[in-house]
């Protein structure tokens, strides 16, 4: 897919304002946190589609899994 | 002797009423809005141009209107201390669409799309400085809208109007052949591009005459286009504007069930489901049972179907009164 560099800056904000979203959905339980995540991990596969990016928020979730704390 | 010419509709203006108009269009200018770092524009209509201190009444556009209300709502809505800030949505006509990743079926399916337009219009509330809103989702706007009522805390009270919630309600569309087209654009790839074209070339050949038929189960919908002629050509032109796959996704939204609208998804958040009485016994029970289900309130307005707040002003406000006014209302109560 060819991209234009418009729309990498474009998809670059919206990624950090999901972020911004699923934190604090992932905080409150919310029940879009879900949705929030399947955007967020759409763009990240569009911006950089070689990497698995991992956000601060997905690591900060694992280290708190029921997993860890059994 | 000499030719007077007039204006295609009816006659020239006098020149008070010149300024008028003058001063109706200025109040309702759109303006392109930058959201975060700048690359992100929203086109914005801020009614009489600067957010002031009445309450603000968030108005997001369905597919078939990307435009603001008539001056004569918004002036109302002035007098009753709303102020009406209207968005066009991304990809309406004249900004860009989402980013092409998130419009593949499988990612609208997700929920993807819908909540990452939900995270712009939230910012640009942050942009704006918007509290205590008052926010009025228009037709097939209603999918963002919900995700935004919840993702919002600034947003203090939701009228869902003429939601599709998960209705079974293809056949409330007027007339036969328009239902056609939608049920062509859910259908394949190549059904969506047919449609759309199907649409665009009517409303390129006549707008005024193609909104007749869609609206013509509504007396109030058909006075609200009568007095409000030019904003419906220009709405024409911003449709003709839209790329395939954001008509798809805004359609698969609407039309399609959402599986994330759970029973428990407005459980926190103050709302109505709202619905003009000028509609089909079919669309009042399937948004009755859906409304039941999500445990929200419904309300009816007396004029108009597709944009009945619009023509039921007055009975709009009521309803404002009754529950955005009586914050001792609480949301058990309301739900």
């Amino acid at each position: 897919m060819k991209k234009d560099s418009e729309e990498i800056k474009r998809a670059l904000e919206m990624l950090r304002m999901l972020e911004e979203n699923l934190h604090d959905a992932q905080f409150q339980n919310a029940p879009i946190a879900e949705e929030l995540k399947h955007a967020r991990d759409a763009l990240a596969s569009f911006l950089c589609p070689q990497s698995i990016l991992k956000s601060s928020t997905d690591n900060a979730l694992e280290k708190r899994s029921p997993d860890d704390d059994a | 002797m000499s030719i007077i010419r007039f204006p295609k509709f009816g006659r020239r203006p006098s020149p008070l009423r010149e300024r008028a108009s003058s001063f109706e269009n200025e109040a309702r200018e759109m303006e392109s809005i930058a959201i975060g770092a700048g690359h992100l524009r929203l086109s914005v209509m801020i009614y009489r141009q600067a957010v002031s201190e009445l309450k603000p009444l968030l108005i997001v556009n369905s597919v078939d209107f990307p435009m603001p209300p008539s001056h004569q709502f918004c002036d109302q809505m002035w007098t009753a201390g709303y102020q009406v800030i209207f968005v066009r949505r991304p990809g309406f006509g004249c900004s860009p669409g989402l980013p092409d990743i998130l419009l593949e079926e499988e990612k609208v399916r997700s929920g993807a799309a819908v909540v990452t337009e939900a995270a712009i219009l939230d910012q640009l509330i942050r942009v704006l400085e918007l509290e205590n809103i008052v926010l009025l989702g228009m037709g097939s706007a209603n999918p963002v809208c919900y995700r935004l009522s919840l993702i919002c805390p600034n947003i203090s009270f939701s009228v869902f109007s003429n939601a599709l919630f998960n209705q079974d309600i293809l056949d409330v569309f007027e007339p036969v052949w328009f239902r056609g087209m939608l049920r062509q654009t859910m259908g394949t790839k190549a059904g969506l591009h047919f449609a759309t074209h199907g649409v665009k070339y009517l409303l390129k050949n006549d707008a005024e005459s193609f909104y007749k038929q869609v609206l013509q189960k509504s007396r109030g919908d058909l006075d609200y286009l009568e007095h409000n002629k030019a904003d419906f050509l220009k709405a024409s032109e911003l449709i003709c504007a839209i790329e395939p796959n954001t008509f798809a996704y805004d359609l698969k939204m609407s039309l399609e069930p959402d599986p994330h609208l759970k029973d428990d998804f407005f459980k926190n958040i103050r709302a109505v489901a709202l619905s003009g009485m000028e509609t089909t016994p079919l669309w009042k029970s399937q948004l009755e049972a859906e409304a039941k289900r999500l445990a929200l309130p419904v309300e009816y307005l007396p004029s108009g179907d597709l944009y009945a707040p619009y023509a039921s002003a007055d009975h709009f406000l009521d309803l404002l009164a009754r529950y955005d006014r009586n914050p001792t209302i609480p949301i058990a109560a309301l739900n």
